[in-house]
């Protein structure tokens, strides 16, 4: 059941992540079996962010941009 | 007399050079090749009616030009991402059937203009992304996967429908190939060939590779196609050192090291591989190579880095085609671009960041031990059959298959692999990631160990059902 009546979305709902996460970009709108394959995935995915999420930020820096043509 | 279609480029190069073969002679061999081989291994998206024309000039050029470039004459294949002026570039997907580029990318621009005779476009993963099964097939075994995704660039040159071929590399996917079919794959430092005019995917970490018979071969077209070009904005301006003209085979006094939690004691490294590798690295010592045992701080990290950048690079280039043309797309192709829709940001930023320790904690390693190379296998197995893949209880992790590769691409390290015997009947590869702009070194190990093994001649497509 949605708990809110004017997106369909129910927020205890796994696939809602997926859902409003595509929604935000406005213009994707799964089919129901790409959508349920992505909710899967999501399940493995969150797992793989959990282990960078796990790396010690004393060991991490800023990304920084370098561009090579500055010194052309 | 040996086939023509089974020499090497440099063995080509010779024949041609002293006038004991001919350019149409070669092209022609490699034709015939092509004609009786790729109803089986599905090597080519798009064959090249002008490769008899191209190799009539070419020998008209090779009588007035006195010092020609070596790949004057020579057949060589080009991955279907590579754009092209004068044939079509579909990246093996249905969403650019019929798509034609108005310019050739450098590299194709370059082989071109070295006199290379094309002749043909070799079939890749969809989008070069390795979610779809695509026609090719190992003709070491045609139940078995081909590798990915420039699978038909190393294929052609197993069969010898081509003496080398160009690919792409964002996850391995030249050496890869290589390594199951039984080949050499190189790929440069970053930056150090051109991706002006590629199909992208992960652009910070897209390389483009070379697959040939020999690591001559492979240098020999890596020293025609890199070198700055303004077109491609990471593209670097040292100049490359010629090896080629001078290559050194002496190893004595080398260093590499062997991380063995990652590369050989890691969960899915089969067996046969591991002793493979363990059997390659005693041949370097006897050469004289030291081999350091090392342990990379977050190197095991590397996949994980690797697939969350990928999986949000490709969806991003692929944006607009996605709002247009969605059913066009392979379902896994599909459905791996929305996933990069679902990925947090924090999650794609985490992952540069991790990223960026993951190479300063492979260069301290070098400088730790004044490493010249890694050493490891090119991937932890070798090619699963097409069918276990697809099963959904399968022993097989896809991303397994790209454990081994990813550090080279996120660090941006000039890395060869080259055949390392056989288990239980197909090839292993052994890959050596060099440092940083030093082609010269790295070509040079893997050179060192192939001289010690014999060169791989093209097979006959075997096993399958047509076996």
């Amino acid at each position: 059941m949605s708990d809110n009546p004017q997106t369909g979305l129910d927020a205890a709902r796994p696939e809602t992540l997926a859902q409003l996460a595509m929604a935000f970009d406005g213009w994707m709108e799964p089919a129901k079996e790409d959508l349920d394959w992505i909710v899967k995935e999501l399940a493995s995915q969150r797992l793989v962010w959990e282990r960078l999420f796990s790396v010690q930020a004393s060991q991490l820096e800023p990304v920084e941009t370098f561009d090579p043509r500055w010194y052309d | 007399m040996t086939d023509l279609a089974d020499c090497s480029l440099w063995e080509l190069e010779k024949l041609l050079r002293t006038g004991q073969a001919s350019s149409q002679s070669v092209t022609a061999a490699v034709l015939q090749r092509l004609s009786e081989t790729d109803p089986l291994v599905g090597a080519y998206a798009h064959i090249y009616e002008t490769a008899v024309r191209d190799a009539e000039a070419a020998d008209e050029r090779r009588k007035v030009e006195p010092r020609p470039s070596p790949l004057l004459g020579i057949p060589i294949a080009i991955k279907d991402v590579f754009h092209t002026a004068d044939a079509p570039t579909e990246a093996g997907s249905r969403v650019l059937r019929g798509f034609q580029a108005p310019h050739d990318a450098t590299a194709v621009s370059r082989l071109r203009t070295a006199g290379a005779v094309l002749v043909g476009k070799t079939v890749t993963h969809e989008f070069a992304y390795g979610m779809n099964t695509p026609r090719t097939r190992n003709p070491w075994n045609l139940d078995c996967y081909p590798g990915g995704s420039s699978a038909g660039s190393a294929v052609s040159v197993a069969v010898g429908s081509a003496v080398a071929s160009i690919g792409t590399d964002t996850a391995g996917s030249v050496r890869t190939p290589a390594a199951v079919n039984g080949v050499v794959g190189f790929k440069p430092t970053y930056g150090r060939i051109s991706r002006a005019g590629v199909v992208p995917a992960s652009p910070s970490m897209d390389h483009v590779g070379i697959i040939g018979r020999c690591v001559r071969d492979c240098a020999a077209i890596y020293e025609v196609i890199a070198g700055h070009d303004p077109l491609d904005a990471a593209s670097l301006r040292i100049p490359i050192n010629p090896w080629t003209s001078q290559p050194e085979t002496g190893v004595a006094g080398k260093r590499v090291g062997v991380d063995r939690s990652y590369f050989l004691d890691w969960d899915g490294v089969a067996g046969g591989v591991r002793a493979r590798i363990e059997t390659a690295l005693e041949i370097l010592q006897d050469l004289g190579v030291h081999v350091v045992d090392v342990r990379i701080p977050l190197l095991d990290m590397a996949s994980a880095v690797g697939s969350t950048l990928m999986t949000v690079d490709y969806s991003v280039w692929h944006r607009e085609h996605l709002q247009t043309k969605l059913s066009e797309y392979e379902p896994g192709t599909r459905r791996m671009l929305m996933l990069g829709y679902a990925t947090p940001a924090t999650a794609y930023v985490q992952a540069q960041r991790v990223r960026k320790a993951v190479a300063n904690a492979v260069r301290e390693t070098y400088m730790e031990h004044r490493l010249d190379a890694l050493i490891g296998p090119t991937i932890p197995l070798t090619a699963p059959t097409i069918q276990s893949m697809g099963e959904s209880d399968s022993d097989i992790d896809l991303s397994g298959l790209v454990h081994h590769s990813f550090p080279a691409n996120l660090v941006g390290l000039p890395c060869v692999s080259v055949p390392c015997g056989l288990d239980n009947g197909m090839p292993v590869g052994m890959q050596i990631l060099g440092r940083p702009l030093d082609e010269a070194t790295t070509l040079t190990l893997a050179a060192a160990y192939e001289a010690e093994t014999p060169l791989t001649r093209p097979i006959e497509p075997r096993g399958g059902p047509h076996g």
